[in-house]
């Protein structure tokens, strides 16, 4: 079916006609991308992203979805060409938007169009994020596919890769609108830090629905359903939605991690500074007990400082450095015996601290230092002055850094991992400052405990698997639905045809019967008047041959009625009511003009059947005719029995004629058989295909009991429902 | 009694036996009115208004109409026949093999004097015959 686009107006409302509604959510995507466009043109904040605190909708993004959008309008006005061109150009946009996500090459790209005014904390300017140039990128092979053409005709599957795209596009699309709906878009993005813009999401969301919707329909129009394909395309938004949740999730639960870590380094950092300082504030204590008596004896120091020391777990050492800057009294002995008699000034760092403890009058902490007798710290000089104001040394407290962390409480997540402290972050991933004097350390966490980051995953695991199971219950439940589907279609054409050949052999049945009568008429008018004008001359030769023409005339009249009946009981409509099915068989007997010599006897169940009381009639009386027909004596008996059971009624005709042998049982119901020869027994041999044919109306069944060899009689049992399927019957 | 002018008949059959039965059946039932015979409602109605150089057809007449015919059937035939001011007051009689309702109805819409069944052969068809035969000695015509 080649179809050229139309050239006017008029002409191309009407050709959209069926597609109106899917054009007119196209042209809002449309409006929406160009409505951006002109907003980042002319810097107008809240047209591209409505609130400060939304995502944008990026130029290129605009760019390429109203590409795609116009290209998916001129698809369905047939504009093949155009809607090839465009649909290509923004699923390229997207592509090599994508490209440069995957590998991190920055192109000219971003910012070709336009200089970006409003960027994301963490985003590249410009940039579409990835669920954005994914779906447009599904969206416009969706468009474009369909229009390509090899040697003239459309790639096979072409329609069902279609399909699969934009049921993925559908799903990249379906994720960014959950995340906005349960108000948590920014773990939708499928990349931490990025996600598809609110306008985006709803432009897109106006152009992938009828773009799908189109494609899954014209799937469904198929008279063969490719039910794989179908599927896949089920499966395909269905898995990108779920892995889109099962990120979603794992994200969500990493940032509650991070914040649950941030919030235990805080306090981590706050109890180690006020540790730290209660430590600085016992050295200034004991400087200043120093300085009020002017010196204290190195025994009563030595306790002072053992005290210190051994109390507060964080300090290794408690030392005294004269105004030399030599360590004179180091206090535990046991593990610092290296730095007793140390010169402090011979360390240019330690001297620069001494210097300014000494100066400033307060206490300085050195930066973090290797220890001499090992170990690295920090360690805090706190100035002695005597009574008149004279400086008089340091008092030092030695703080190892691996000492004061093991000392911290145990938070429980940060439990979980080894806690740094130093003063740079180089080794750190997730850390704090903790204020120590005038300098800063930093306590926090190193790369090698970066599994803290990570937490069990078991929920986002869960829905994963949850959403597996029942996504695959649901295609699977889809999948027996599109087959019965795929089954019913084929069945209802199967039926169709068979109804219209049904329905042609009745009409030809009725019009050839109906049409030869004519002629046949006019040959025994021509009988009648050779019979009537030569009367008196005509041999006695003659007068037979008459006589044949006339029996046969009388044959093909009758073989033309039965087939004028046969076509009725298929042609006329069926008109269902409710009948005392006894009392019309009885009628239909009492009909019939029976031999004198026959008896008849009809008994039965009375009882209410819904059927058509013409097609009984016709069972009926063909049945007798049949009976009265064949039978080989004089008089005869016939037995009309009528019975009821749950849901059919059973018609049995009983004869005590010569009965059917059973070869040829099966035989008497097809049409034009006789089982004797033609001039013996006068039949059309229609009566039990005439029969045959209106049970079969009335959704029932008829068929023949009957054993020459063990006696005579044959039982002709029609059975039929009390109601009668009414799809193709009219009400009465 | 007023006596009528001889009337003809106009005779619309496509089916020469058929038409041959009519004229046997007047003979037999000694009408010996003029028989004019039409293969179909086109040649009627051209005998009727005398066209190209038909031979015509004296009022009063009566009209005996099949209604199964090639060209123009006796529907078709009656519509006309009535639209023609000229003609709408012809007596029209049907004598066809159709005894659908469809076609009896319509016949009658077109104010038919009779619908005779010709499927009835022999005694009937006689009976029939001779009713035409008296039909027109005893009812008046338009003219």
């Amino acid at each position: 079916m080649a179809q050229t686009p139309p050239t006017r107006l008029a002409a191309l409302v009407a050709r959209a006609g069926p597609h109106r509604g899917h054009i007119a959510l196209a042209l809002v995507s449309i409006a929406i991308c160009v409505t951006v466009m002109i907003g980042w043109k002319l810097g107008l904040e809240t047209v591209v992203r409505l609130s400060p605190t939304l995502s944008p909708m990026q130029f290129n993004t605009a760019l390429a979805l109203a590409l795609v959008g116009i290209g998916a309008i001129a698809g369905s006005l047939r504009y093949r060409l155009v809607a090839g061109v465009l649909a290509g150009a923004g699923a390229g946009i997207a592509a090599l938007n994508l490209l440069e996500i995957a590998t991190g090459v920055r192109l000219p790209l971003d910012e070709l169009f336009h200089a970006h005014q409003f960027v994301e904390p963490g985003a590249i300017a410009g940039r579409m994020s990835p669920n954005s140039a994914l779906a447009i990128l599904l969206m416009g092979l969706t468009v474009f596919v369909p229009q390509i053409r090899l040697s003239g005709r459309p790639i096979r599957g072409a329609a069902i890769a279609a399909f699969m795209f934009s049921a993925a596009a559908i799903g990249a699309i379906a994720a960014s609108v959950i995340g906005y709906l349960i108000g948590a878009a920014e773990v939708f993005g499928f990349v931490p830090e990025t996600r598809m813009g609110v306008l985006t999401t709803i432009a897109a969301t106006c152009l992938a629905v009828p773009i799908c919707e189109s494609m899954l329909a014209a799937l469904l129009r198929r008279r063969r359903l490719p039910v794989a394909g179908l599927l896949a395309g089920f499966g395909l938004a269905l898995g990108i939605v779920l892995a889109s949740a099962h990120g979603a999730i794992r994200e969500d639960a990493q940032n509650a991690r991070r914040a649950q870590l941030d919030l235990e380094l805080g306090y981590v950092a706050r109890q180690l500074s006020g540790s730290i300082a209660d430590r600085v504030l016992a050295m200034e204590r004991m400087a200043q007990r120093w300085g009020r008596v002017g010196g204290l004896s190195e025994e009563n120091w030595r306790a002072d400082a053992l005290r210190y020391a051994s109390d507060y777990r964080m300090i290794q050492a408690v030392s005294w450095a004269g105004t030399d800057g030599i360590l004179a009294w180091v206090e535990p002995l046991a593990g610092n015996e290296e730095a007793v008699g140390l010169d402090l000034f011979s360390f240019p760092d330690r001297r620069a601290v001494y210097e300014r403890a000494r100066d400033s009058g307060r206490t300085v902490a050195t930066p973090v230092l290797d220890f001499v007798q090992g170990g690295r710290g920090f360690i805090t000089m706190s100035p002695v002055y005597v009574r008149n104001g004279e400086f008089d040394g340091v008092m030092n407290a030695v703080f190892v850094l691996s000492e004061v962390v093991s000392a911290m409480p145990v938070s429980p997540v940060l439990g979980e991992a080894e806690l740094l402290l130093a003063d740079t972050t180089t080794e750190m991933i997730m850390w704090d400052q903790v204020q120590v004097l005038d300098g800063t350390f930093f306590v926090g966490i190193g790369q090698d405990a970066a599994a803290v980051l990570q937490p069990r995953q078991v929920i986002a695991d869960l829905v994963l698997v949850l959403g597996l199971i029942s996504g695959g219950l649901a295609l699977l439940a889809s999948a027996a639905l599109l087959r019965s589907l795929a089954q019913n279609r084929q069945i209802a054409q199967t039926n169709r045809d068979l109804e219209q050949a049904n329905s042609e052999l009745d009409s030809f049945a009725y019009l050839a019967s109906h049409d030869l009568k004519s002629p046949m008429r006019g040959i025994r008018q021509l009988a009648d008047w050779l019979e009537q004008d030569m009367a008196a001359n005509l041999s006695e030769e003659a007068r037979r041959y008459l006589g044949l023409i006339h029996s046969r005339i009388g044959r093909l009249q009758d073989l033309l009625d039965a087939l004028l009946e046969f076509s009725r009981v298929g042609r006329n409509a069926m008109v269902l009511q409710s009948v005392d099915v006894l009392e019309e068989v009885r009628r239909a007997v009492a009909l019939q003009d029976l031999p004198e010599t026959w008896t008849v006897d009809i008994r039965g169940d009375r009882l209410e059947a819904r059927v058509d009381k013409n097609l009984l009639l016709v069972i009926v009386a063909n049945l007798v005719r049949n009976a009265v027909k064949h039978h080989d004596r004089e008089a005869g008996h016939l037995q009309v029995v009528l019975t009821c059971d749950v849901d059919d009624w059973t018609l049995a005709v009983i004869d005590d004629g010569p009965g059917i042998p059973r070869e040829k049982q099966e035989r008497v119901f097809e049409m034009f058989q006789t089982l004797k020869a033609k001039d013996v027994v006068e039949g059309s041999g229609m009566g039990l295909a005439i029969v045959s044919k209106a049970v079969a109306r009335l959704d029932g069944d008829v068929h023949v009991e009957s054993d020459p060899s063990a006696g005579r009689g044959s039982r002709f049992i029609v059975r039929c429902p009390l109601v009668v399927r009414e799809a193709d019957a009219s009400q009465s | 009694m007023h006596l009528n002018r001889e009337v003809s008949i106009l005779l619309v059959e496509d089916d020469d036996i058929d038409a041959e039965a009519v004229s046997r059946g007047l003979q037999q039932a000694r009408v010996a009115n003029p028989v004019v015979r039409a293969r179909n409602g086109e040649e009627a109605l051209a005998i009727l208004r005398r066209e190209d150089g038909a031979s015509g057809i004296r009022p009063p007449y009566l009209v005996l109409l099949d209604l199964n015919m090639p060209v123009m059937n006796g529907i078709e035939f009656l519509g006309e026949l009535r639209a023609d001011p000229a003609l709408t007051r012809a007596v029209v009689m049907v004598l066809t093999t159709s005894n659908a309702d469809r076609d009896r109805l319509a016949a009658f819409d077109h104010h038919v004097a009779a619908y005779i069944l010709k499927a009835r052969a022999g005694a009937e068809f006689e009976a029939a015959i001779k009713l035409i035969g008296h039909y027109w000695r005893y009812v008046e015509f338009p003219d």
